[in-house]
């Protein structure tokens, strides 16, 4: 797929949507999302139920999550090959970012 | 006996927090929510005082997923009947929880407002136009200004509600098409 495209389309991503793609590099359900990620931040990042639906409907929609199976009712999602570059181009992008802020502020000491 | 209130309530879509907010303070000063009905009208029972969080949403087509998410995060939802409208709710002590934990989610909240009021609008105007091939047409042409002015302030308020919210963001789209 068209990598500029990708880009356009989906680049940044919210942190909502950030973490939840992360998470979702092992089979989870919403709720284990959104416990993983208040784990993963010491609790900085809480994401409501109502984020967490649109969050999942929009990625479902989008292709960048598939659902891979229903227990309890509830539906357990993965990342998508699609899924996985748009979460590595934001991850280059965010090094990126990094590099420069950290080289910038280094000289303009 | 309880003591029973009932209240009749407006509250918008463009402003509900100022109507959960109203709920929150009716079950402090221990008047607990029973049940909604008609939309608007709001049934109390005297009780306990409690801390209860009240949060709104609108959902289209909520499956089982959607009320099994919010149940496994704690949240009760409320006896209302006015589908695809939901209230829920959750007692909480020191944080106060949400249903939505971000800018984008409650702009995308309106936008789904937003669409449907535009479907509502339509075929309100298609009605009106094939009925007034068989009644008096002034009366047809003055029913779709009524209904689409009535249709179009829904529509501008949400969407200023919209402008609000994305102010101190930079990048986010406040359209409901996208």
């Amino acid at each position: 797929m068209d990598t500029e495209k990708l880009q356009n389309k989906y680049l940044p991503l919210t942190e909502a949507a950030y973490y939840v793609l992360i998470s979702l590099n092992k089979p989870r359900h919403g709720y284990g999302i959104m416990q993983h990620v208040e784990e993963l931040t010491n609790g900085r990042i809480k994401i409501g139920a109502g984020t967490m639906y649109g969050n999942l409907s929009r990625m479902e929609k989008e292709g960048l999550i598939n659902s891979v199976a229903e227990e309890d009712r509830k539906k357990i999602y993965e990342l998508s090959e699609k899924g996985k570059i748009v979460l590595k181009l934001e991850l280059e992008r965010l090094k990126e970012l990094l590099k420069h802020g950290k080289s910038e502020m280094e000289n303009s000491r | 006996m309880k003591e029973v209130k009932t209240v009749w309530y407006k509250w918008t879509g463009w402003n509900l927090e100022k109507s959960e907010n109203w709920l929150e303070e009716m079950e402090q000063k221990g008047w607990n929510l029973v049940k909604v009905d008609y939309a608007f009208r709001f049934k109390f029972e005297k009780g306990e005082s409690r801390k209860i969080r009240y949060s709104s949403d609108y959902q289209i087509n909520a499956k089982n997923d959607y009320f099994e998410l919010f149940k496994e995060d704690g949240w009760e939802l409320v006896d209302f009947q006015n589908d695809p409208w939901f209230i829920w709710r959750k007692s909480y002590q020191d944080e106060r929880p949400s249903v939505y934990t971000d800018t984008k989610s409650l702009i995308e909240r309106n936008n789904r407002q937003i669409r449907s009021i535009i479907i509502m609008m339509s075929v309100t105007t298609i009605f009106f136009v094939v009925i007034g091939y068989f009644f008096k047409a002034e009366l047809i042409s003055a029913l779709i200004i009524v209904s689409l002015v009535f249709y179009g302030y829904l529509i501008s308020q949400l969407y200023q509600h919209n402008k609000k919210l994305s102010k101190p963001l930079l990048n986010v789209s406040i359209s409901p098409f996208k």
